[in-house]
């Protein structure tokens, strides 16, 4: 609306970078609502982020503004957005966007980043989940036998 | 995808995203996570909600239906020895045989303090009785099962935490059904699919706030229920299949009207409705066939009764074995005498064009003085037959209608 002064908040990212937001897009995440209301209503709100980067933020950021926007009659577009967003993420970009959106409270966020993972997970061996995430094998060779045995069943 | 920096980038995350990770996955693969590293060790084994469907346990890859039995008993109580958390939820949607089997999972389950518990075992047709510790289980609080059969045992004190009900293809009895609901003193959310067994239905539930029904049922008495909020009735009566349109005595909702907090009713099928008073209604979802007098009449009488009205969401739909009654005069004739004062948004889905259609949206358009957005979506048939599809059109936009109200058609 032309002449209404949006109200707007200043997020600071870990490395100090800072993003002026509308308040409703920052309000996408519960942990910056939860703070806006623990700390009144001031005309010039900094808010810091811990732990996520700028590059996260800003990423993070363009999800919110998708979704502080979005009307409940575009549900299937909204999906779509989604779906093209978590897409283009690579694997370092994924990880941090589920950490932050766990840090930052954006239930929406982490259930799109977690269902990705699940489908990257979904059929692949373990030996080749390890390798797609970088995950070391820790167990000794002993631990690994017992583990087979152990799940014996689900291979049959 | 691009190979990021070669620190691990799944282990560490938090635990409740790594939760999310493995439910969004089938148990199959959940459970080959353990072999992963040592931090992933027990991450499945404390997973709060446990999954066997279809989707976990392809039945294609079995050769026999005994291999598929065989294999599924084993895994499941492999999955139940193993696991070391509380399990919240469990689900189990798949076609056994073997019922004393799934007893012990029950009781096991049961014993250890099942919230949700999702049941639907299709085997055959064949009800599966529910074995009696699960009405014991005070913990529960949603209870989904589909083709059980329920006998309460003779202490049965209700479910006290039970919030959320859904029966499908249930076998249970009129007196059983009373007790189960009126007892469970906290429940929410009942939703009645394909009940064969009761004739009769009564709904006694103080706090019941949506209530969704499809079933063969000739009376459905919404008794006391003080605070439900929305409602979804399609009743399928046999008496009614008999004698489908005229002073058909079954199917009778009977006094929705003393249910105050009442905002959204959806009605399927052409129930006929009585309303006795006036209705705090908001929002109607209702299918119409409109080659039917005793349809539209009932549906006119709904809107008469709820001059709250602000949603109304109409779907358009054709029985060719229901039609009948509807003539060229007959909006002419109707006292209408229906007005929609509070109407601010009207859908209509599966539009085909017919006059009968057309002459009930003029209707509305000319009693809702308030009306700000019309939607309206066509039939498939009717996108087909352009020539038809913008005569229809035209007359749908020159009728009188408030100042403001816009009308989007879409196909």
């Amino acid at each position: 609306m032309v002449g209404v002064k949006k109200k707007m908040v200043t997020l600071v990212s870990s490395d100090g970078v800072e993003f002026v937001v509308e308040k409703r897009v920052a309000e996408q995440s519960l942990f910056i609502k939860n703070a806006l209301n623990e700390g009144g209503v001031e005309e010039k709100v900094m808010i810091p982020i811990p732990k996520v980067t700028s590059d996260t933020l800003s990423s993070v950021l363009e999800y919110c503004e998708k979704h502080a926007s979005a009307t409940e009659f575009q549900e299937n577009e909204i999906e779509e957005w989604d779906k093209e967003y978590i897409e283009k993420a690579d694997l370092d970009l994924l990880y941090y966007l589920l950490q932050a959106s766990y840090s930052m409270s954006i239930m929406g966020l982490m259930e799109l980043g977690a269902k990705k993972v699940a489908s990257l997970i979904r059929g692949k061996s373990p030996q080749e989940i390890r390798e797609l995430f970088n995950i070391k094998n820790d167990f000794t060779p002993e631990q690994e036998e017992e583990i087979r045995r152990e799940m014996q069943w689900n291979y049959e | 995808m691009r190979h990021g920096s070669g620190v691990d980038r799944i282990s560490f995350l938090p635990e409740n995203v790594i939760e999310t990770i493995l439910m969004g996955i089938p148990l199959r693969d959940a459970v080959r996570t353990s072999i992963l590293s040592t931090i992933w060790r027990y991450r499945w084994k404390n997973l709060p909600q446990i999954v066997f469907d279809e989707k976990s346990f392809p039945l294609s890859k079995w050769r026999t239906r005994s291999d598929f039995e065989n294999k599924m008993v084993k895994s499941i109580d492999q999955v139940l020895l193993l696991h070391v958390g509380q399990i919240h939820k469990f689900t189990l949607d798949i076609d056994l045989n073997s019922l004393s089997d799934i007893d012990r999972w029950i009781l096991f389950l049961s014993r250890n303090g099942i919230k949700e518990l999702t049941l639907a075992i299709r085997w055959n047709y064949v009800f599966y009785k529910l074995p009696s510790c699960l009405f014991s289980c005070k913990e529960i609080t949603r209870l989904e099962l589909h083709n059980c059969k329920i006998r309460l045992p003779e202490r049965f004190t209700g479910l006290s935490n039970l919030t959320v009900l859904k029966l499908q293809y249930v076998n249970i009895t009129v007196e059983n059904f009373q007790h189960l609901i009126s007892s469970s003193s906290r429940l929410e959310e009942l939703v009645l699919k394909e009940l064969y067994s009761c004739p009769q239905l009564r709904i006694c539930s103080q706090k019941l706030v949506h209530f969704s029904i499809d079933a063969w049922c000739d009376e459905l008495y919404l008794e006391s229920a003080p605070i439900l909020a929305t409602a979804s009735i399609l009743l399928r009566g046999e008496s009614c299949m008999e004698a489908p349109i005229y002073g058909a005595e079954c199917n009778l909702i009977k006094v929705l009207g003393r249910l105050p907090s009442l905002v959204l009713v959806e009605v399927m099928d052409g129930v006929p409705v009585r309303l006795p008073m006036t209705t705090q209604l908001k929002h109607i979802a209702i299918d119409i066939n409109f080659d039917s007098v005793e349809d539209i009449l009932s549906a006119l009488c709904v809107f008469r009764s709820s001059p709250f009205l602000k949603v109304l969401n109409i779907k358009v739909f054709l029985d060719k074995y229901a039609t009948g009654g509807y003539e060229q005069g007959f909006w002419k004739e109707q006292d209408l005498n229906c007005s929609f004062d509070c109407l601010q948004l009207m859908e209509v889905t599966e539009f085909t064009g017919t006059e009968s259609e057309l002459r009930f949206i003029e209707c509305v358009f000319a009693n809702a003085p308030i009306l700000e957005r019309v939607k309206i979506y066509l039939k498939a048939n009717l996108k087909k037959n352009q020539g038809t599809a913008v005569g229809v059109l035209s007359e749908l936009l020159r009728f009188r209608r408030s100042a403001r109200a816009e009308v989007l058609v879409a196909g």
